[in-house]
């Protein structure tokens, strides 16, 4: 790939148009890559990668359990270098780019109920137990905004909002509950649910499509850029007949519609255009495959900078033999496998599950960043599940993987074993990392000011 | 039961916490009926006693003072957007049938109902952004496409830019979409849109033009204007446009068709008389459209045949079980019906997958035909039909307490307390979990007393539906051999089965209440408020009751109430 100078950038499209950059390239900059960018852009991309089903269980995780530990790497308390694990072996290419956490647990939190799922899923990613549990559907929320939402609305980690403040796929397109909180993974808070984009052709089209209008394609966009201007104009109007709560929904909506604008205003990013997929891809990795390779050119496009992908929801039932394969031989619905303690359903989940990740990971550790460097050198990936293990639902050992280094802001290749650790310190080193000035971090009891110590540089 | 399944029943945290031993609080049970204790037998005056299964005869079903007509505070309007299959029906209907509509962000239902969610969440930066494609595509489609051009418009010369063809455009065709007519101001904003878009192709300006109203809020939102009123206090009036959209969405989940708009037009809606007359056209179809969708959130059918999460999905019996129910709830709301058959008819419909579930010799093939079970059989209504039996349960075994919490929320609107946090392990209470049976498990919970005042809720009911397994067949042993026990008590009257509960709820005056309160629901996209709102379903329980449970009299008197026609006064 054509490696894409600043000058590249500004210059825009080939056809050297002077073009409105999603992100402002300040005068006060060198031609320097990366770190030489203004205090006012930050460089570092971030992303949540999410498991439903957790790890297997194990002596180490469970006390009824006698299994041996598959999972978590060699190494005492404090900083080791990665060795990955049987269960982490798919993702050794990536070692050098890890951080392995193991020794969590969400025992300062209080978890709502005994209800393990989506309160473990919510302080893994908000740092807060649930708002609410309405048990006459399972419905849930979040108390406050998942975290890649949190950073994306975070004053100044964007100067100026990119095409896409951010963006949400999943592999799976069937969930435990289809119309409730398991169908997503980020929030924008209390009952805000944002909701991940399944099919891979419909998320080309979101973040790309634009970009290839066909025939008279500059009348089409000054075109479409008319028909927007009349849907900002209705929004202003309908806004102004409506009460205080309803004009704030219709904000949410104008920022929506800004979105939008911003990529119509933007010229075709200078960089290599992804194809669209074919024909959606059957299975959950294939699916992922295609959401990740679409996903990892928005980033290198520098069309957003955060997004967080799903492979599967909590408590979901699909079906995967123990080598991870979907519906390979003696597959069987995983949550309830998990129930009944069956570890070879856990070990295929865990294994398909990172298989996924070190596919995304394999992307963003060539592919170049625009900012300088790989992508996975600026980028922040915050990789977990909703619980540890699924036979009882249990948050000892939660699974957290980092990967990426954040600008040079993460020390990696480490297995990092914290036993009885706080997963909000984890968040907060975490959100240092990607610059955000975070002295204190964490909610419902899991309140800290200490940074897991041996992540950041 | 094995150890290993007890100890999954102990365990499990999420969808069987219930089956974990659930300590009550003290105070637990205090609101344990919530709100429905106003709503009890003795709230609905003149109705039946429990059980008794005769009709009540109601007193405040009459207009004049009725809160049918002037409940004290009709509740305030909300803002719905369109949920994706309003979306779906709308471009649908004004378009045609083979539009392709592309990815949008799927919706959530608290409180059950999509209409709900729409109105509480907020439309993110994603769904936002899939409106916009999903109006350029089918922009593109409609204005590109001969068979779907003439559904836009019908100027002869087009596709010359002709000023009269769009402004017929604008008030055909857009106020279809928009559910009323233009405003000045938007009449020349997309007048001016299209013309300047069209680039001397008419076609071209209108694609320009549907891309934008159909990414409109204008389009998106049901803003269902009001204004001022001295009818009720503190309260302001839906306009004809409004009402005829309300109706509309209710009754066929889209927007109004020509008539309710020419109706609207004519400023005929205002009219209880000709809104009631509205009804009456229209319900014929709402039974298969709209009121279809009600039932089918309502009743969850989404999970008919998935076996909760853990099992084979097996689509296509899904499929049937979920058109079993549709059916099954279209027959209990014709005119004329007594609602309450939904919960005790054995004339059912069924195909040749389902009628080998339910072990008779029924109909063959895939289509669902008429069926009557056997009279007296241990099969009839909603309670022994596939979908709700397979809703409930898991791969290997029935889930009894969640078969009593569905009906107990769902049916009864019964508002159960959270668990206190510290919920012990059976293990850890002391009590031996080694059991042999379902039966015996949850009896288990009975014998803690913290568990069992909120277990006595919902566990007897399951009990009593343990004749059905968790695939949906009749059954009298277990697979170890055991023999199933069905017996059980609702509200201390014995039964056994699913259909005999199915008899006694139907003949419990809650359901009814619950039933009334539900429907108010979808149809205003929230919930009734405790204070204004809690005597106008009262009263239009009665009148439910009144009418011999008829729905169609229930959907008259709703659409006849002021919280339906008339909306609580907002602070500027």
């Amino acid at each position: 790939m054509t490696k894409i100078t600043r000058r590249t950038l500004l210059r825009g499209s080939a056809a050297g148009a002077t073009v409105a950059m999603g992100i402002p390239l300040l005068e006060c900059m060198g031609e320097g890559r990366g770190h030489a960018f203004a205090q006012s852009l930050n460089p570092v991309g971030f992303g949540v990668f999410f498991w439903g089903g957790g790890i297997p269980h194990s002596k180490l995780n469970d006390k009824e359990s006698t299994a041996a530990d598959a999972y978590t790497p060699a190494g005492a308390a404090g900083i080791s270098p990665l060795a990955p694990s049987a269960l982490l072996a798919p993702l050794a290419a990536s070692s050098q780019w890890l951080n392995v956490v193991t020794g969590l647990n969400t025992a300062s939190h209080q978890v709502v109920q005994r209800e393990t799922h989506f309160s473990g899923q919510a302080i893994a990613l908000t740092g807060d137990g649930v708002a609410y549990i309405d048990r006459s559907d399972l419905l849930y929320s979040y108390s406050r905004p998942s975290i890649d939402r949190f950073v994306a609305k975070y004053p100044g980690f964007y100067a100026q909002p990119p095409r896409r403040e951010s963006v949400h796929t999943c592999a799976a397109d069937r969930f435990f509950k289809s119309h409730s909180g398991w169908n997503c993974i980020s929030m924008d808070g209390k009952d805000q649910p944002v909701k991940p984009i399944l099919d891979p052709s419909t998320l080309y089209t979101n973040l790309f499509g634009g970009f290839t209008p066909g025939a008279g394609g500059a009348q089409v966009r000054a075109d479409q850029k008319s028909a927007l201007d009349a849907v900002i104009a209705d929004a202003h109007r309908l806004q102004q007949q409506l009460g205080a709560e309803d004009r704030q929904r219709l904000e949410r909506h104008l920022d929506g519609l800004r979105s939008i604008e911003r990529q119509l205003d933007a010229a075709p990013p200078a960089c290599t255009l992804p194809t669209a997929p074919a024909d959606a891809a059957a299975g959950l990795l294939p699916r992922f495959e295609l959401q990740a390779e679409i996903i990892v050119a928005a980033l290198r496009c520098d069309i957003t900078r955060i997004f967080s992908m799903m492979v599967t929801g909590g408590a979901h039932g699909y079906k995967m033999d123990k080598t991870g394969t979907e519906n390979g031989p003696g597959s069987t619905g995983n949550h309830g496998a998990l129930h009944a303690g069956n570890n070879d359903a856990a070990t295929g989940n865990t294994l398909l599950s990172f298989k996924a990740l070190q596919h995304l990971l394999g992307k963003l550790s060539v592919e170049e960043s625009p900012t300088g460097g790989k992508l996975l050198d600026n980028m922040l990936i915050f990789a977990t599940s909703e619980y540890a293990t699924g036979w009882h639902h249990q948050h000892e050992e939660f699974p957290v993987i980092l990967a990426g280094k954040a600008g040079g802001k993460l020390k990696t290749g480490q297995h990092v074993r914290a036993p009885g650790g706080n997963i909000c310190a984890v968040q907060l080193a975490m959100l240092q990392g990607l610059g955000l000035p975070i002295a204190e971090w964490g909610f419902g009891g899991g309140e800290t000011s200490t940074p897991l110590p041996g992540l950041l540089a | 039961m094995s150890e290993r399944s007890i100890r999954r029943v102990t365990t499990h945290a999420s969808r069987a916490f219930f089956l974990v031993c659930v300590p009550l609080a003290i105070g637990c049970t205090a609101n344990l009926w919530g709100d429905e204790r106003d709503d009890t037998p003795s709230a609905v005056a003149g109705s039946t006693a429990a059980g008794s299964g005769a009709t009540g005869a109601g007193t405040a079903g009459s207009a004049g003072t009725s809160p049918l007509l002037h409940p004290i505070a009709p509740g305030p309007a909300t803002l719905p957007h369109l949920t994706v299959k309003q979306y779906q029906n709308a471009v649908r209907r004004v378009f045609g049938s083979s539009v392709v509509i592309p990815e949008l962000e799927v919706d959530n239902r608290p409180e059950f109902y999509a209409v709900i969610g729409a109105a509480r969440q907020p439309l993110t930066e994603t769904s936002i952004s899939l409106f916009w494609e999903a109006s350029k595509s089918i922009a593109q489609q409609v204005t590109t496409e001969p068979l779907l051009r003439e559904k836009l418009i019908s100027c002869p010369a087009a596709p010359s830019v002709d000023a009269a063809c769009i402004a017929a455009f604008l008030s055909g065709t857009v106020v279809k979409l928009l559910r009323r007519p233009l405003s000045e101001e938007e009449t020349e904003q997309y007048t001016e849109l299209i013309s300047s878009t069209a680039r001397g192709n008419l076609w071209r300006g209108l694609r320009f033009g549907l891309t934008a109203l159909l990414s409109s809020p204008a389009f998106l939102y049901r803003h269902e204007r009001t204004h001022a009123t001295s009818d009720v206090p503190d309260s302001v009036k839906f306009d004809d446009y409004a009402l005829a959209s309300r109706l509309s969405f209710l009754l066929l989940n889209e927007g109004p068709d020509e008539e309710l708009l020419n109706r609207a037009a004519a400023g005929e809606l205002a009219d209880p008389s000709q809104l009631a007359a509205q009804v009456g056209r229209l319900y014929p179809a709402a039974t298969t459209s709209g009121l279809s969708e009600f039932f089918h959130e309502y009743l969850e059918l989404d999970a008919a045949g998935l076996l909760d999460f853990e099992g084979d999905v097996d689509e296509e019996l899904g499929a049937a079980m979920r058109e079993e129910v549709i059916l099954l709830a279209r027959d209990a709301i014709a005119p004329g019906a007594d609602f309450r058959r939904l919960f005790t008819t054995r004339e059912t419909y069924l195909n040749g997958p389902l009628a080998q579930l339910y072990g008779v010799a029924g109909p063959t093939g895939n289509e669902l035909a008429p069926f009557t079970l056997t009279a007296g059989g241990r099969r009839a209504g909603l309670l022994t039909t596939g979908a709700f039996l397979t809703a409930e349960g898991a791969e290997d075994r029935t889930k009894p307490t969640n078969r009593g919490l569905y009906v107990q929320f769902r049916l009864m609107c019964t508002q159960i307390p959270d668990p206190p946090e510290d919920i012990p392990k059976l293990e850890d209470t002391g009590v031996d979990p080694v059991a042999t049976s379902v039966r015996a498990v949850l009896e288990l919970h009975q014998r803690e007393p913290r568990c069992a005042a909120c277990h006595a809720l919902v566990d007897p009911i399951g009990i009593g539906m343990e004749d059905f397994d968790q695939f949906g067949r009749y059954r009298t042993t277990y697979p170890d051999g055991s023999l199933v026990d069905a017996r059980s008590e609702w509200n201390g009257v014995p039964f056994s089965g699913a259909a005999e509960l199915g008899e006694l709820l139907g003949n419990d005056p809650r359901v009814a209440v619950c039933m009334t309160k539900q429907l108010f629901r979808y149809a205003t996209a929230r919930l009734e408020t405790a204070d204004g709102e809690a005597p106008l379903v009262e009263a239009l329980t009665n009148r439910f009751a009144d009418s011999g449970y008829s729905f169609r009299e229930l959907v008259g008197a709703l659409v006849s109430s002021a919280s339906f026609r008339y909306a609580k006064r907002q602070a500027p």
